[in-house]
């Protein structure tokens, strides 16, 4: 199936000329001091005549061995051998598909196909006298090795992640779920980098609906250059100031197959190795394929300690700076005294205190993911640690405050999707400025906020905040506990 | 519209940023953990009470590591006033944990002072009372020998004698309760000094009529009080168990389990009896005559002696809340109110109480005896 | 699923949670109190017998709301009693939803002043309060109907907290079950009839309601009962702590309820209480809020309800600023209860009668 070219659209009517010669002036023309696109003429001897036949390629998009032997040499030695020759009089683009080895051969005529074709690792065949022309598949590039997602491993689960090729993912899709009604729709994004992008899913589960509004959004994209799948998601989501993610990103086959049954839509973009899931619910982002390989029991009481864990990471220190700084009562009377001995040593009040570790632990956080390799994970551990001594040594932090950080960090690592980690962070300072103006009826406000923006967001027309509401019996199997398998065999009913 | 939108923003920030009205810092708090109410001891009736708080100083280079200010003052309200001047932090009075009352204090009334403390939201609901012999800013002043605040350790160590069935266990808010409804009176526990310095000993009660003290009892007297009241928990009793041919004295003693206590009333003739049914639960911890306590028939008789005793204990407590006293501190008016509404009087139940016909019963069951025979 | 929440529509199940959620709001607070002065010990009994008679009452609206599935509060009362009548009503709901909501502000503005936050001036606290009303209300009925779903789970730690104190409780203060007096008992309901109040708001939310079917009516009774049944626990585990004399002398006794025991962790109970009940006060507002703004929607023939919420939000922030001090406000918030016993229980037997009569179905039918 021809990939929706939105690109190149001057080139778009112009077609071949029969003559050889037009054309390769024209496409020399276009592909002017691009010295990577190769211009190779073999010349075939027919019985009566010669006939020219042009090949345009990228070096370095093709696989120069199966160039070599699988189109090159048929086609030279068909000039040489007499065997062939008695079956076949004269080259036409009919026939010489039956000379040249190659698995997909299509036949283009338009000088935006061609152009697109060769950028894409393909091989342009054009034969003197006529004005198609055959492309020939014989990409190969250099591509990382299939590696365990540095950033979702699991215990126990399988180790492969996407990569940058499309076609390898594609294939990992496929080797998960062998059903003729999973479907891979290629669509071609981006006026200058005309990046591939698959959209996939499976026919017979995914809302008719969703899919149309999804590809009617992504065929109307107008932008230079699509690099990642961030700047589709940035496209189509609904709301762009919001802190949480509307839609999931993973690099593990397996989750955006469980999710692909589950009646949802992936997104593939050729070059990156994360792919979109859409639409997704706020759960979702607490959930990982493990819940699903480990047992029932252990499936929900990890779920509940990652729930835990984002309360924990967003409230924790605007809690500590509520009870110091307003509600001393609730300080049981055994720590009251030790807790007021270190508080008195440090000159800042409880809020600079807190806002300035937090700051510390980001920088932290940051310079650990630029730093190469084993560098930044020493910087990380030596870093925390050896900050925190000093900090309360040099009294600029009261130990609990360090714990208190300590905790907060640990708790937003929990969670499996991690771009909601930068939700946590977002919400996390607003929640210590309100603690320390209004105490306890602080952090309410905030809370009441965040879940008046969570109702109001909707991911693809799909309320975010499902199953918690509206409340929707189907898809509470899944929420906070997981039930046995038996019970989730159906994917959930979500047309209720 | 944009704009409205980002002068409101900015308005907000600035209000939010602007002031922290209600922030309390932990260190800048003082915070008390006994309040001491006495008499003040010049006569004049300007200001009749003393009061004293005794709370931790924080400071690592403190002299001290706790203090006590004391202030004269008219009630408790005007004392929080008059300490704040002489305090260097905010007092706080949110994490009290224990109120003392001198003797003196506790005859003339307390209801006065609980007041300012039931107003007051943040007040702990939880704090203990106890009357003290003597003042209370002696005691306040007191180092225990265990612990650095006496405050703690009057607060485990009520505590711990409630537990042993041998002083009651009263906070503000029992205190409150008891005061208000109509037909018991509340008790209070009462601290005395033992012989040794620095020891201090909980093990009385400390009667109230309304909210002035009318009388001390202690000893046994005080733990049947609490047995009257059902509130049985362990404890040791030592009950004397007559052995023939023997000189020297045996005892039984037992250890309490808990136990429940059935009050039932019926009109006889138009009078008014009161059945007072208490059954323990206990298990045999001593029989000094050594030996065997390991038969039925025994045991019967052992409980019987021990229900004996403590039944005596019980008349004795009785007699005097009824005939000396005139003084339900039982809380027999509350049956009375229920069953016979029309016979009980609110105002004059204390009358009533005193000519009223109880009978007790007493009923002790070991269950258990021990790993010896 | 994909369209049907499109703003202005709510499932069923949210119709019960408003009506819970609704129900549950400042009148829990001093429920026990304000009972037990009429009804002595036996206030469990009154508060018993005031929620089912509040749950036959939905049974009557439900009943005459039914048949009207496709008319708003307007066009069914303009049918049933006549136009002029039914702007009236329509406006006094608004005038009534306006103060309800100014008077739940200022509920939950002295909680707070009192337990949490002393000096804090009230103007910064009400202004943010409503501005958390108006950020609420600008998205429509579904994402309100949200937020109370979402909060419907905090109730249940709600009830956990009645296990608090339990260990404290003597039954006896309970006794003698009845010794009050049927009299007493029945004149106790009365004071508790503004504690269940804001069911009448299903009048004018139900014809938003996008799956109706006849299981609504068994359900919203059953709203009612549990509600009913979680206050009459409150009361009773109220009186069995404080007794009835005590109780009297308490302002706030579901409050002092936490302050009879220790806690292990947290010295106090109180916050706990105080941050729960926030929440759930937070969505009652947002709901009466709301239907005022629809209601003026509707009157005024505007796009959206939200215009409604930015006119009325400095209303009802000068509104919440007016009452002096607590027995002040206690005093001005009677007079919103006999606003309630109107459109509580005036207007829906009003509404049941004239149904009757008039029968038929309503000026906006398509098809059943």
């Amino acid at each position: 199936m021809p990939p929706l070219s939105s690109s190149n659209s001057n080139y778009k009517d112009i077609g071949l000329s029969k003559k050889l010669q037009e054309n390769e002036q024209q496409l020399k023309a276009i592909f002017d001091r691009s010295t990577d696109i190769i211009f190779r003429h073999i010349t075939i001897h027919e019985k009566r005549n010669k006939k020219e036949i042009l090949l345009v390629f990228t070096d370095g998009l093709v696989n120069t061995s199966e160039l070599n032997d699988s189109i090159i040499k048929p086609l030279n030695h068909f000039s040489v051998s007499k065997e062939d020759s008695k079956h076949i009089q004269e080259i036409t683009i009919d026939n010489v598909t039956n000379i040249v080895n190659s698995n997909e051969i299509a036949s283009v005529s338009t000088l935006d196909e061609i152009i697109q074709a060769v950028l894409s690792g393909d091989t342009i065949m054009i034969i003197e006298g006529y004005n198609t022309a055959l492309k020939l598949n014989s990409k190969g590039w250099a591509s990382r090795a299939i590696e365990e997602p540095t950033v979702e491993s699991v215990v126990r689960g399988s180790r492969g992640g996407f990569t940058e090729n499309i076609r390898n993912n594609t294939a990992m899709i496929r080797r998960k779920i062998k059903d003729p009604s999973l479907k891979i729709q290629e669509l071609t994004i981006g006026t200058k980098t005309n990046t591939f992008v698959a959209v996939v899913y499976m026919e017979d589960i995914v809302d008719k609906e969703l899919l149309k509004n999804i590809i009617n959004k992504l065929t109307g994209i107008k932008i230079d250059g699509i690099f990642e799948s961030g700047y589709i998601e940035q496209i189509l989501e609904q709301n762009h100031f919001s802190p949480f993610p509307q839609m999931q990103i993973t690099e593990r086959p397996d989750k955006a197959c469980g999710n692909l049954i589950e009646g949802r839509v992936v997104i593939i973009i050729d070059g990156a190795p994360q792919v979109l899931i859409i639409p997704t619910t706020f759960n979702q982002l607490f959930q990982s394929p493990e819940d699903y390989n480990e047992r029932v029991l252990f499936g929900s009481l990890i779920r509940i300690l990652r729930y835990a864990g984002f309360l924990i990471a967003t409230s924790l220190p605007s809690i500590y700076v509520a009870f110091i700084s307003f509600h001393v009562q609730m300080l049981p009377t055994n720590l009251i005294v030790d807790l007021s001995k270190t508080r008195a040593q440090v000159p800042f009040p409880p809020v600079v205190e807190a806002i300035l570790m937090e700051i510390t632990i980001e920088l932290l956080r940051e310079a650990s993911a630029r730093l190469p390799g084993t560098i930044g994970q020493t910087i990380g551990i030596v870093g925390a640690i050896v900050i925190g001594e000093a900090a309360v040594r040099a009294n600029i932090a009261s130990p609990t405050m360090v714990i208190v950080v300590a905790i907060t960090a640990l708790g937003s690592y929990v969670l499996p999707h991690y771009s909601t980690s930068y939700a946590l962070r977002t919400i996390r300072f607003p929640m210590i400025v309100m603690a320390a103006t209004f105490g306890a009826f602080g952090i309410i406000i905030t809370w009441t906020w965040l879940i008046i923006h969570l109702c109001s967001l909707s991911s693809f027309g799909y309320p975010f905040l499902a199953p918690f509401a509206p409340i929707n019996m189907g898809l509470f199997r899944d929420a906070i506990f997981r039930l046995p398998l038996e019970k989730l065999k159906k994917a959930p009913n979500r047309k209720s | 519209m944009r704009k409205v939108y980002k002068i409101l923003l900015v308005s907000l920030c600035m209000l939010v940023v602007s002031g922290c009205w209600d922030q309390k810092d932990l260190e800048k708090l003082l915070i008390v953990y006994g309040v001491g109410i006495d008499t003040s001891l010049n006569e004049s009736t300007d200001s009749p009470y003393l009061i004293t708080i005794g709370f931790p100083t924080i400071i690592e280079d403190a002299p001290d590591k706790k203090m006590e200010y004391s202030t004269p003052a008219k009630s408790l309200a005007d004392a929080y006033d008059r300490l704040q001047r002489k305090a260097y932090r905010e007092i706080s009075y949110d994490n009290t944990r224990l109120i003392v009352f001198g003797e003196e204090a506790a005859t003339l009334g307390i209801i006065r002072h609980v007041d300012a403390m039931l107003r007051a939201p943040l007040f702990p609901g939880t704090a203990r009372f106890a009357v003290v012999e003597g003042r209370a800013i002696d005691l306040l002043s007191v180092v225990p020998p265990v612990s650095l605040f006496v405050s703690t350790f009057l607060f485990e160590s009520i505590q711990q004698s409630n537990m042993s069935t041998s002083a009651p266990f009263t906070t503000l808010r029992r205190f409150h309760n008891e005061f208000n409804t109509k037909g018991i009176e509340p008790i209070v526990p009462y601290i005395t000094y033992a012989a040794e310095p620095g020891i201090i000993y909980v093990g009385c009660t400390a009667l109230f009529q309304g909210d002035k003290l009318i009388e001390v009892i202690h000893g046994n007297h005080s733990r049947a009080l609490l047995i009257l009241r059902g509130e049985i928990k362990n404890g040791y009793y030592t009950a004397k168990y007559q052995v023939e041919n023997e000189e020297l004295d045996n005892f039984i003693s037992v250890r309490f389990q808990g136990g429940k206590s059935k009050i039932r009333t019926e009109v006889i003739d138009g009078e008014l009896n009161i059945n007072h049914k208490i059954s323990i639960n206990a298990i045999l911890s001593e029989f000094t005559d050594y030996e065997s306590a390991f038969d039925s028939e025994k045991l019967k008789v052992f409980e019987r002696a021990v229900a004996e005793a403590i039944k005596r204990d019980l008349q004795s407590t009785l007699n005097i809340l009824q005939k000396t006293l005139k003084n339900d501190n039982v809380g027999y008016g509350r049956y009375v109110r229920i069953k016979h509404p029309e016979i009980f009087d609110p105002e004059n139940w204390n009358e009533q109480f005193s000519h009223m016909n109880i009978h007790l019963e007493v009923e002790v069951t070991i269950s258990e005896v021990g790993i010896t025979h | 699923m994909y369209r049907k929440y499109a703003n202005g529509e709510i499932t069923a199940l949210q119709s019960y949670i408003i009506i819970i959620s609704i129900m549950i709001g400042t009148g829990i607070l001093g429920l026990s109190r304000v009972v037990s002065d009429i009804a002595q010990q036996d206030a469990w009994i009154s508060v018993l017998l005031n929620g089912i008679f509040i749950s036959i009452i939905m049974a009557v609206i439900i009943h005459t709301v039914r048949k009207y599935p496709e008319d708003n509060f307007l066009q069914y009362i303009s049918y049933l009693l006549s136009k002029p009548i039914a702007y009236l009503v329509t406006i006094a709901y608004i005038i009534y939803a306006t103060l309800a909501t100014a008077t739940i502000i200022r509920f939950l503005l002295e909680m707070i002043r009192t337990w949490l936050l002393e000096t804090t001036p009230m103007a910064i606290l009400s202004l943010i309060l409503v501005l958390t009303a108006v950020y609420m209300v600008k998205n429509g009925l579904t994402i309100v109907a949200r937020f109370n779903e979402v909060l419907f789970f905090y109730l249940i730690v709600f009830i956990l907290l009645i296990l608090v104190a339990l260990p404290e409780t003597q039954l006896i203060n309970l006794r003698p079950v009845g010794g009050s007096g049927i009299k007493s008992i029945i004149k106790g309901a009365i004071p508790s009839f503004y504690a269940f109040g804001g069911y009448e708001v299903i009048l004018v939310y139900y014809t938003y309601i996008s799956d109706k079917n006849t299981k609504i009516l068994k359900y919203s009774v059953l709203s009612v009962l549990s509600v009913t049944l979680f206050y009459t626990i409150t009361v009773a585990s109220q009186i069995a702590l404080f007794g009835p004399d005590e109780l009297s002398r308490v302002l706030y006794p579901s409050m002092n309820y936490l302050r009879a025991v220790d806690f292990p962790v947290f010295e106090r109970m109180e916050l706990f209480f105080t941050v729960f009940w926030s929440f759930t006060v937070i969505g009652t507002m947002g709901l009466q809020f709301f239907s005022g703004c629809l209601l003026s929607q509707i009157v005024f023939k505007t796009k959206k309800a939200a215009t409604f919420a930015y006119i009325y939000a400095p209303i009802i922030f000068m509104l919440t600023l007016y009452p002096k001090n607590t027995p002040h406000l206690v005093e001005l918030s009677s007079y919103i209860g006999y606003m309630n016993i109107f459109f509580g229980l005036i207007l829906p037997l009003l509404l049941f009668i004239m149904s009757l009569i008039r029968g038929g179905k309503g000026s906006n039918e398509k098809s059943v």
